[in-house]
């Protein structure tokens, strides 16, 4: 019967079927061969979305999207460039460094890759960068953003298993920063090798000038932060602070973002939340009858009986991740697999929140590698190349991501060191 | 006109898809000034929040069919010729209506048993919020129909 289930998602999503409804017709198509009533469709739907700390999603969405019609991306670009354009290869560094303020607003790569890459990927190659790489660059440094806080698949973490949200945060800082310090000596050894150009040293005023127009865009990042660490906001509260935060911004500093411009914002930030929790309903309702078939408890033993040795079973779990990352979009696979790994994991001493954080790595590193990278996808699309050209130039990108992940895998204290020091 | 054929329910499902983010907004707000800057704390915002949200979610939901919101893997799909790969679209489009239908149905009694329950703090009969699933099953394979007659007759 459990195989039944696996077989017909698979089969559902290999053919196309969104993966949310892929997720509810197998849960469909399982409870039709057994004698549960159908009416926990509904109920499991609901139970999946009926969270309050879900209630942060739309909210930082809404956020993100509202600093993006004020025109924040161009600002964090501008400064980005003022502080690193001078260094070889400096507007490859400039779209990292972007990228990692970006994540502080957005909390999803695929708003990163869009929003930055249709700024830089044309830059870059109007100053003489390969097409592929700086395609890649965009690729690859915006899964920093899912990692830096506030972050999306974090959300969702901390609301499958109960594990603080606040803690989850500030776990994905020094991960998130080390892999962005990582692309950019990557971007720069590439850029000497090929001669990449450097633009003029910026003068010192404007690179201040600069930093004080993205500024603004750098505050909501640690209002967000220092509000939920300091226990001055619930993260759900947190996220509509920065709804405020952002209008307010767009309104009356920035003076880009229009009253009449709100309305469709909200809309389509509410249909992008839609969307994610129909997936979060129906992987509820996978996830029980999972449960129903004692799945969880079944992968844990055999897992355990093949290894108890922590350092080999880390290693399983994350060769597992990343394949399944390489095929299915994070949230999903977080979804279905964090419960049950998470289980595993404690049993040999993984910390929760540590496993999260490895977890969540794993699962970001699919989104720029074939065949179901959508990072990969949306920067095929603006830098009009195809995608097998962009994975292969993402290469050494990919190797600093996997060297980061082991960091984080087998280094507790790269993940537990900073929120150990703000919270116990 | 293939392009909108009800624009009006789309125009009064955005209104109230609006008007729950905005009093989700509002509530959560009061509730952050409350804590800090009134003498009393409602105990209701963080259920009427939830209560947005849902409301939200469900009519959403359907909105995000007529955008192509979910998100799927088309690496197979694409490698159709446009004739099988519409025909594929149609299955799928086909058992996304069955499912939500189900759903929609399968809701009715489910709003019925829980109607005996009330909400802890605003007194609601739960019902209200379990009705949200029967909206999102409704109006989802609604517009899935809508797709679906889209796709047929251009086939």
């Amino acid at each position: 019967m459990t195989i039944l289930l696996f077989i017909v998602f698979l089969f559902l999503l290999i053919i196309g079927f969104p993966i949310a409804f892929a997720l509810g017709i197998s849960s469909f198509v399982y409870l039709l061969f057994s004698d549960i009533p159908l009416m926990v469709i509904p109920q499991k739907m609901y139970a999946g979305i009926d969270v309050f700390v879900l209630l942060s999603i739309p909210g930082f969405i809404l956020a993100g999207n509202l600093m993006n019609a004020s025109g924040i991306t161009s600002r964090i670009i501008r400064f980005c460039n003022a502080l690193l354009g001078h260094i070889r290869g400096g507007l490859g560094l400039a779209n990292v460094g972007a990228s990692m303020l970006f994540g502080g607003i957005s909390g999803t790569a695929i708003a990163d890759t869009a929003s930055i890459g249709s700024v830089m990927i044309p830059a870059m190659k109007k100053e003489g960068y390969d097409v592929p790489f700086s395609c890649a660059v965009t690729a690859s440094s915006s899964t920093i953003g899912p990692i830096i806080p506030p972050s999306l698949p974090m959300i969702i973490a901390a609301t499958l298993t109960g594990l603080s949200v606040g803690r989850l945060f500030v776990a994905g800082i020094i991960p998130g920063i080390l892999l962005g310090l990582g692309f950019m000596i990557t971007v720069y050894l590439i850029a000497v090798k090929r001669q990449y150009p450097k633009s003029e040293r910026v003068p010192v005023k404007m690179i201040f000038k600069s930093f004080f127009q993205a500024f603004w865009a750098i505050m909501m990042t640690l209002v967000i932060l220092f509000g939920i660490i300091g226990g001055v906001f619930t993260p759900t509260e947190a996220s509509i602070v920065a709804v405020i935060y952002a209008i307010a911004i767009g309104l009356w500093v920035y003076r880009e973002l229009k009253v009449n411009m709100i309305p469709t914002i909200i809309l389509q930030s509410a249909k992008t939340t839609a969307a994610l929790m129909v997936l979060v309903g129906f992987a509820n309702l996978f996830a029980w009858i999972m449960t129903v078939e004692e799945l969880p408890q079944i992968i844990a033993s055999s897992l355990l009986d093949f290894t108890e040795n922590k350092i080999i079973l880390l290693l399983m779990i994350n060769l597992l991740l990343l394949f399944v990352g390489a095929f299915m979009e994070t949230i999903a696979a977080l979804l279905i697999l964090f419960p049950v790994l998470l289980g595993v994991a404690v049993q040999v001493g993984v910390d929760p929140v540590q496993f999260a954080i490895i977890m969540v790595f794993n699962l970001v590193i699919g989104l720029t590698t074939p065949p179901v990278g959508v990072c990969l996808f949306v920067a095929s699309s603006i830098g009009q190349i195809s995608l097998e050209k962009i994975a292969k130039a993402g290469f050494p990108f990919l190797l600093v991501s996997l060297l980061i992940l082991i960091l984080v895998t087998y280094f507790p204290a790269v993940s537990l060191w900073l929120p150990g020091l703000f919270y116990d | 006109m293939i392009k909108n054929h009800f624009p009006h329910l789309d125009k009064v499902l955005a209104f109230f898809i609006n008007f729950s983010f905005i009093l989700m907004i509002a509530v959560v707000s009061l509730q952050i000034v409350a804590r800090y800057a009134l003498p009393w704390s409602p105990n209701w915002t963080e259920e009427l929040a939830r209560f947005c949200f849902i409301y939200m979610v469900s009519l959403g939901a359907a909105l995000a069919v007529k955008d192509n919101g979910y998100v799927s893997v088309n690496t197979f799909l694409d490698r159709l010729t446009p004739r099988i790969k519409r025909w594929v679209e149609i299955i799928i489009l086909v058992l996304i209506i069955l499912l939500m239908m189900t759903m929609f149905i399968f809701s009715i009694p489910l709003v019925k048993i829980v109607s005996l329950q009330i909400s802890p703090s605003l007194n609601l009969n739960m019902s209200i919020m379990y009705a949200a699933m029967g909206f999102m099953g409704f109006f989802v394979s609604f517009y899935s129909s809508i797709q679906l007659y889209k796709k047929y007759k251009n086939l």
